[in-house]
């Protein structure tokens, strides 16, 4: 097969032209076999048609090329459908990013698929870990959001450019630290008790509804940030 | 700026998709917008039915049997939890999830409320209250309250697939919150609710994405499951009755300073979990708005554990002071400055 180089685009363009030397059928036969090659010959040859006012031929894409990029669409949606289903935090084997440029409208439509797959690739890993019926709906809070990686994840969408997702670290706090008192988890225990007592006895809790729990159950200090 | 957790970026990203959520996030005022048609909305045909919702809602919150998925953004943090809630024997069980960052729940059933934070390995056991659904004013309770607040009917939108009535109750000056609910218009349920201060900026805001109503809950969805061994139990004193306020060594509350409308609820001893400490536990409120004077004894505190001076998390204000040996923490979801005033003008009653 032949590489397409610096080289290659002049005496594609030669032959467009019908300047080449040396051996053109032999020229010719390596474009053909050569998919890069070959469409270069076409951009080449809708250029020269353009600049001599002539669109009709060059516009007239070749059926066989169309039918099979059309393949190649749904192959590929399929392998992204295959993934959302098989492999937690998966994202398009970064080989697939040259017929991403190849087919730019699937862009948007498999970032979607993508991002799906990441979300439910996630609840299902954090599934795995406690496969008791009881927490089956409750999978992530029983097994521990600290056993699901991510880390792996971030470094491949950063490779297929798919995803530029950036992940960035929870450092939630809960209690903005006092003047007179900086942040001590102690003080924050206690005011974490108090509120909970008071939310208890607050006669219109249902006024805040779920807000007054929501409260509770919000950050909290992640285990590997007990310094901060 | 907004923080998003590790995993939530991606459901984040497709909520924003579905949702239009953006332009809700970034909605931070209450009132934007809409002076002239609150305005309109604030006839006393409007404020009955605006209180006529809110009743049926809270009935309706302690009634139902539901399971759903929520966000809830303060201070600019936004998070995805899960809840499940059923009353049995007119006993109301609930179970609250975070869904992002470090697994944190909230368990409720007969006896107790149980929370559990595993990023410290600790979990807090307060003993379980009735609860009461929002009181039926008389007349002039409701004359009161409309003193301090405004009622009203803001129409009808759409939220988790449900169309739901808009509730307004505006607060009339910076000591108390504002709320805005979204009230299921078929069995009032509240699907969206956000607080707002005065000036009718947002601090905190919930809202369901989606919601169903089994016809019933298993109770084993209701008991914790995490290991005692684990985890370090913070749970009241055990085996011992409260003793009555009157009685105890601990000094009530003179005199302080309280936003018009606020009156005394309740004074009474309280276990403080995680500390070997009881507390004396004076709880005000407005009718709407309510706050905690929790005062123990410094020197059983040793400094440990005690706050001095203000803190926030997200709506949730608290303030601590000393006196004399005692301490006190005053604790409400209401704005700081209410906070402060009531904190800074505290005086113990005299033994």
């Amino acid at each position: 097969m032949v590489k397409l180089t610096e080289t290659s685009n002049q005496d594609v363009s030669a032959l467009v032209d019908d300047e080449f030397v040396g051996d053109s059928e032999v020229r010719l036969e390596g474009i053909g076999g050569n998919r890069e090659s070959w469409e270069t010959w076409q951009r080449y040859h809708l250029v020269r048609d353009v600049m001599q006012q002539d669109y009709t031929s060059s516009l007239d894409t070749d059926f066989a090329s169309r039918v099979s990029r059309q393949i190649e669409m749904v192959e590929l949606s399929d392998e992204v459908s295959e993934q959302n289903v098989v492999q937690p935090g998966a994202y398009a084997k970064p080989g697939r990013s040259r017929r991403k440029m190849n087919i730019p409208m699937l862009g948007l439509g498999m970032a979607a698929s993508v991002a799906l797959a990441s979300l439910i690739g996630f609840q299902y890993f954090g599934a795995q870990d406690n496969p008791s019926p009881l927490n089956s709906q409750l999978s992530v809070a029983s097994s521990g959001a600290d056993a699901i990686v991510v880390a792996d994840a971030a470094s491949d969408t950063s490779k297929n450019g798919l995803l530029p997702a950036e992940f960035m670290d929870v450092s939630g706090t809960r209690w903005r630290p006092a003047i007179e008192s900086p942040r001590d988890k102690q003080i924050e225990q206690r005011l974490n008790s108090l509120l909970t007592n008071h939310l208890e006895q607050a006669a219109m809790g249902k006024v805040h509804g779920i807000l007054s729990h929501s409260r509770v159950v919000s950050y909290d200090l992640p285990a590997n940030n007990e310094g901060n | 700026m907004l923080a998003v957790a590790p995993g939530l970026k991606s459901w984040f990203a497709i909520s924003l998709l579905c949702f239009g959520f953006a332009p809700w996030l970034n909605a931070g005022n209450l009132n934007a917008g809409s002076g002239q048609s609150a305005a309109k909305s604030w006839t006393s045909e409007s404020a009955q039915a605006g209180r006529t919702w809110i009743e049926r809602m809270s009935r309706s919150m302690q009634d139902l049997t539901y399971t759903g998925s929520f966000v809830y953004l303060q201070d600019g943090e936004l998070e995805a939890m899960r809840i499940y809630h059923t009353k049995v024997d007119s006993i109301e069980y609930e179970r609250l999830s975070s869904l992002n960052g470090e697994a944190r729940e909230i368990i409720r059933d007969a006896d107790s409320v149980v929370c559990i934070w595993p990023g410290t390995k600790s979990v807090i056991v307060n003993t379980v209250q009735p609860r009461t659904p929002f009181p039926h004013f008389d007349p002039d309770a409701l004359d009161e309250l409309e003193s301090h607040y405004r009622f009203g009917k803001m129409g009808m939108e759409r939220v988790a697939g449900r169309t739901v009535e808009v509730i307004d109750i505006i607060p009339l000056d910076g000591y108390r919150y504002g709320y805005r609910l979204w009230v299921d218009a078929e069995n009032f349920m509240l699907l969206r609710s956000a607080m707002s201060d005065s000036r009718g900026q947002m601090v905190e805001q919930v809202m369901f994405t989606d919601i169903s109503y089994p016809s019933q809950i298993p109770l084993e969805m209701f008991s914790a499951t995490t290991e005692g061994n684990a985890y370090k139990w913070f749970t009241g004193i055990e085996g011992k009755l409260p003793q009555l306020a009157s009685e105890s060594r601990i000094p009530g509350v003179a005199e302080l300073a309280l936003p018009d409308g606020f009156s005394l609820m309740s004074d009474e001893m309280t276990p403080v979990a995680g500390a070997d400490v009881t507390a004396r536990r004076v709880l005000y409120s407005d009718g709407l708005a309510s706050l905690s004077v929790f005062i123990t004894d410094g020197k059983d505190e040793s400094g440990a554990g005690v706050l001095k001076g203000a803190t926030a998390m997200g709506a949730v204000h608290a303030y601590g002071v000393m006196r004399d040996n005692w301490h006190a923490t005053v604790v409400g979801e209401v704005p700081h400055a209410a906070i402060k005033m009531i904190a800074e003008s505290l005086v113990l009653a005299q033994h």
